[in-house]
């Protein structure tokens, strides 16, 4: 057999083979074809049950797509099949149901990534946490000698005021940070274990305690120093707005956190009438020293003891002021009143206590523009200017007059003729 | 006058008796299956079709085929049905197909149409309505009551 017989031979065999092979793919059957179908799309449909990773769910939607590019072209066989279903709404439902699921697995997925955040941020203020806890026990400790030893001397007093400064505004960040946090969190998506888990966890880095141990501290502080400046009270105050607003905010978060929790909810609500006690005595501190800073001027402000009643003693001196140099006119002794109250308002209280002022809600903008507005008025009423300056202007004139009275007298006389002589 | 009377009974009696007795018949009747079905043989040589409730006993046809009921349980029965109302009935290892028609309480052959002296492997029937397609092992035969067109 010659190698061009051969190489024939070979043509055909490879052909037959191809075409057997094509033959064969062309046969199938049309019950089989169904069975494929539907075996495909009973797989799918249980796998998308159970289906617990975005990643799974975008694979199931190409396996879905692939289902029916494979069957689409059989589809009016497999639709006498699957009567009355057909297969563009089988292939259609399949694609819903696992579209919802890839949404809502990539919607637990970003909440996971934001638990993980802020338990990674939970951490962190744990840590820093921990280093502040030394010197929280150790201001107790200075608080307890203070409380003992009442002749404490000034610079104590200062030291400890600072370091309770410290304290107060790590824990204001600490609040402020974990308020953020759990902001961005949507406490109504977690389920009761998750709530559950966060409550725990805020309760091992005891977030409501160490608020608790601030407001302690500060109405300890307030109760054993009864000699603390308006200065250092209204900065307390200041504080004390701060901390109210914050806790506000995160005591609701907190409440919703330890839902159900008898113990827990009690000491959320202990930590609310706290800082309503603290905000009291510092009250009563307060309006007292700002009585006694005035008094000490000797301006006699009618009796105050809320920022409203602070307010409405300043107008009415100043407009009582007014009402009586308007009436008397302006004098020395008036000028002199005025200035008085000038210099406690303007060194005293815009320019020591403005800041603590606003802060801690005392007194608005708008309230120290009106009394700036009013202490104008006041100033140019109380003038002695116009009154003195005519008795001067009469006397002057009357000198003058009489001066001229008096040349014109010299100058007659001077010219009538010298008598003759015996 | 009678005469015209008598005719119109005699009309009026044979339009009844057509109405009362007389054979229907429809035509253009479609008996296509669009899928096989597939049977298993029991021990008694019996298949059923669980959807459509036909069942009948194949012992005849493996006899012809020189199977043994015992080589054959569990085997597939193949059968289909063509426009014409003519059912196709093959299995696994039978050398035949074969075309029947339904009578009362039967079926009876009409046509034994031969495919492979060797015997199907794996028998397939595809409804091709103008045609019954048989494909086995990468082969396809067209089918009529006739024999393999």
């Amino acid at each position: 057999m010659n190698i061009k017989t051969l190489s024939t031979l070979a043509w055909f065999a490879l052909f037959a083979v191809g075409f057997s092979g094509v033959t064969q793919a062309q046969f199938q059957s049309d019950l089989q074809i169904v069975r494929n179908y539907q075996s495909e799309y009973q797989a799918i449909f249980n796998e998308v049950k159970g289906l617990n990773s975005v990643d799974q769910a975008q694979q199931l939607i190409q396996r879905i797509n692939r289902l029916n590019n494979e069957f689409g072209e059989h589809r009016e066989l497999i639709n006498r099949f699957i009567h009355p279903e057909d297969f563009d709404g089988q292939v259609f439902a399949l694609r819903e149901v696992a579209d919802a699921s890839r949404r809502n697995l990539q919607l637990l997925a970003d909440r996971d990534a934001e638990i993980a955040g802020l338990n990674t941020r939970i951490s962190e203020l744990s840590s820093r946490l921990d280093r502040f806890r030394v010197s929280s026990d150790s201001l107790q400790q200075a608080l307890d000698r203070m409380t003992r030893d009442r002749n404490a001397n000034a610079a104590m007093v200062r030291n400890l005021r600072n370091q309770l400064n410290q304290y107060d505004n790590f824990i204001l960040g600490l609040v402020d940070s974990l308020f953020v946090a759990y902001d961005n969190l949507d406490l109504t998506s977690l389920s009761p274990s998750e709530r559950r888990e966060f409550a725990l966890r805020a309760d091992k880095d005891n977030v409501v305690g160490h608020i608790g141990r601030v407001i302690e501290n500060n109405i300890a502080f307030i109760d054993t120093h009864s000699q603390l400046s308006s200065t250092d009270l209204l900065k307390m105050k200041a504080t004390h707005a701060e901390f109210r607003t914050s806790w506000h905010n995160l005591g609701g978060k907190l409440a919703s956190l330890y839902e159900n929790e008898r113990e827990r909810e009690t000491k959320i609500q202990e930590v609310s009438g706290n800082i309503e006690i603290w905000g009291n005595r510092l009250n009563q501190a307060l309006w007292r020293s700002l009585n006694a800073s005035i008094q000490v001027r000797g301006i006699e402000l009618s009796g105050f003891s809320s920022p409203s009643s602070f307010y409405n003693a300043l107008i009415t001196y100043i407009d009582d002021s007014i009402e009586r140099v308007t009436v008397n006119g302006g004098s020395e002794d008036e000028l002199e009143r005025y200035e008085n109250f000038a210099a406690m308002w303007h060194n005293d209280i815009k320019s020591n206590w403005q800041e603590f002022l606003i802060d801690g809600g005392i007194l608005s903008f708008q309230n120290i523009a009106t009394i700036d507005r009013k202490l104008t008025e006041w100033n140019v009423a109380a003038q002695p200017v116009g009154f003195n300056w005519l008795i001067i202007v009469a006397l002057l004139g009357l000198l003058v007059l009489i001066l001229i009275v008096i040349m014109i007298t010299r100058s007659k006389g001077d010219n009538k003729p010298a008598p003759v002589s015996a | 006058m009678k005469a015209l009377l008598n005719s119109l009974s005699i009309l009026l009696i044979g339009v009844v008796l057509t109405a009362c007795g007389g054979k229907m018949t429809l035509t253009n009747v479609n008996f296509a299956t669009p899928f096989e079905k597939v049977m298993s043989i029991n021990e008694n040589g019996q298949v059923a079709d669980q959807r459509s409730g036909l069942t009948f006993n194949v012992v005849q046809m493996l006899t012809k085929e020189n199977i043994s009921l015992q080589d054959a349980i569990g085997s597939n029965v193949h059968v289909i049905r063509n426009q014409q109302g003519f059912y196709f009935v093959t299995a696994t290892g039978f050398k035949y197909v074969y075309v029947m028609e339904s009578a009362e309480s039967s079926l009876k052959t009409v046509n034994t149409i031969k495919i492979s002296d060797a015997g199907l492997q794996s028998p397939a029937f595809n409804q091709r309505n103008q045609y019954i397609q048989l494909i086995d092992s990468g082969r396809a035969f067209n089918l009529t009551r006739n024999g393999i067109q």
